[in-house]
Formats: C-alpha cells, sequence, structure tokens
C-alpha cells in the first residue's frame, strides 16, 4: 500500500467503483487505502455537453470504493482544452447479471 | 502468496490490466503489494472514449477491481507455475490439518 | 483426515487435477474463458495461457444474445470474478 506513498501532496486523479472521476490533492492514506483529497471537485463528462467540474472542497474516499489513483501531469492538464473533450460515463465494477 | 511472488517478477516489466469496469491500461509494472494492488508508470488507455485519464502517466490501481492482467507469454515460466501451485496446495491443505 | 494430501478431496483438489490441462471457467459480467491452466491459489487467482475469453451480450431493444471473442497468450484471471473452474473436456 506504500505505493501511493510517492502522490502524497501532489494532485491526483481518482476513479471510483461506481464510476465517477475525483481531482484533488492527495492529503493522505492507510492501509486499507482510504483517502482523503484536498481542493477536490468531480468531473463529468459527457458524449454532447462540455465537460462539468463540480467543486467540492475536502473530500475523504473509501478504499473499497477507489479503482484507480493516478498522479496528474500538471502541464498536460493544463494544455487540454476540456470544454472541447466528450466521453462516456465509465461503468461501475459490479457486474451485476443483466 | 504464490501470485504476490509471481508478479514479483514482472516488475519493471511491461503489462496490461482490464479492470472490472473495462478499461484496459498498458504500463510498466514498478510495485505491488499482498493484496495485488499495482502501480504502473508510463500508461496508455484509450482517452477517446473515456477521457478520464488524460494527463496521468503513473497510476496506483486497486487490486480488487482488476478482472485480468495479461503478460507477455515469454515472461513465464509454466513449468515452474505448476510446482509453485501444486506446493501451495499442499501447505494449505497440511494448515488444515496441522490447525485441528 | 488420514487420506488427505495429494488423494483428498476438497474442492480446490478438482483445480489442481487440472494444472497443464485445458480448462473452463465462467466468470462474471457474462465472460467464459477457456485455456490451458499453470497456476492457481485458494482464492481461485488463476493463471491461463492461449485463451479464449468469450463474451456474451446484447444489444438494444433486442433480446438476442450475441458473442464476441477475444484471445490472451497468457492472462491472470482474478479469483473474485470466477463463478466455476472445470475440465474444458467436460463441456
Amino acid at each position: 500500500m506504500s505505493a501511493l506513498k510517492s502522490f502524497l501532496d501532489e494532485k491526483v486523479k481518482v476513479v471510483t467503483s461506481d464510476g465517477r472521476l475525483f481531482i484533488g490533492v492527495l492529503e493522505g492514506f492507510d492501509q486499507s487505502s482510504n483517502i482523503v483529497l484536498s481542493k477536490s471537485f468531480e468531473r463529468i463528462f459527457s458524449p454532447t455537453e462540455p465537460t462539468k467540474d463540480l467543486e467540492l472542497g475536502s473530500y475523504l474516499i473509501r478504499g473499497e470504493q477507489i479503482v484507480i489513483v493516478g498522479m496528474l501531469d500538471d502541464e498536460e492538464e493544463s494544455q487540454t482544452d476540456y470544454d472541447k473533450i466528450h466521453g462516456f460515463q465509465l461503468k461501475d465494477t459490479k457486474n451485476a447479471l443483466r | 502468496m504464490l501470485f504476490f511472488s509471481f508478479f514479483k517478477t514482472l516488475v519493471d516489466q511491461e503489462i496490461t490490466v482490464e479492470l472490472k469496469n473495462d478499461v484496459e491500461i498498458k504500463g510498466t509494472l514498478k510495485s505491488i503489494d499482498q493484496y495485488l494492488n499495482l502501480k504502473l508508470d508510463n500508461i496508455s488507455a484509450n482517452t477517446t472514449k473515456y477521457p478520464h485519464l488524460i494527463a496521468v502517466r503513473n497510476l496506483f490501481i486497486r487490486g480488487s477491481n482488476i478482472r485480468y492482467i495479461h503478460i507477455n507469454p515469454s515472461l513465464v515460466d509454466t513449468n515452474l507455475l505448476q510446482d509453485a501451485s501444486r506446493r501451495e496446495a499442499m501447505a494449505s491443505a497440511g494448515d488444515k490439518i496441522g490447525g485441528k | 483426515m488420514s487420506e488427505s494430501n495429494s488423494t483428498s478431496s476438497e474442492p480446490l483438489d478438482l483445480i489442481r487435477l487440472c494444472l497443464d490441462e485445458q480448462v473452463f471457467v465462467k466468470l462474471r459480467g457474462s465472460r467464459e474463458m477457456v485455456g490451458k491452466l499453470h497456476a492457481y491459489d485458494m482464492h481461485c487467482n488463476m493463471v491461463l495461457s492461449d485463451a479464449t475469453e468469450t463474451i456474451f451480450y446484447t444489444e438494444q431493444d433486442s433480446p438476442e444474445i450475441k458473442s464476441r471473442t477475444k484471445k490472451s497468450d497468457m492472462v491472470f484471471i482474478r479469483g473474485d470474478s470466477v463463478i466455476l473452474v472445470s475440465d474444458a473436456a467436460n463441456v
């Protein structure tokens, strides 16, 4: 679990098991990969509408809900024009029978 | 512990991880822990359909959300794996008897 | 428990007998995988070689079940997706 240590105090993107994307500064984590983000927001992509960012502030995300924690490259991120980026909602990880 | 040891032999190799949310991520395996949580460097993923990982190069994947990990077969000694599996099966059978 | 170890009949022993053999694995998310088994553990984590995955799906407004296949030369399957494991000859 110490793998998250190198992301401390860095901006990260977090994908959760319900398919949502959170962005913030990684303030802390524990053995179960529970994490705390500061200055966080949720980013919502749509195939047709412009990308939306919802301000959230400080956020604790349960380890069980975490799929990915990725370190953000600030330069590449700031060069990306998210108004022009479209995408699909990620699926959840439940694989429920349909 | 078999697969933990197995993946430790694959550190610094390129693998492709398929997650339970259908996302596939290719990258260099940098570390692994006992829960099979992974750290990948230099990742590539299909950001056209899912732009979520734009500007991400290095990431942590929680083991519980992995469906498959595709590995280059030239990196795998299948005989060694089979022997290790038999040994692990014996060891866990022994644990149960010993525990009674 | 005297007949333990090599001949005892716990469920996972069935998988041990499939080592180096073709196995059929049914998985969550309407998936199946056939391949040669090289490793497994008590969680049903597995490694298969020359594996063919079949994914079953339906398209919107149609009850017809379709399938597509994907191949993998060497694949690790996480045990929590596994529903059943069988000798591929039995399927």
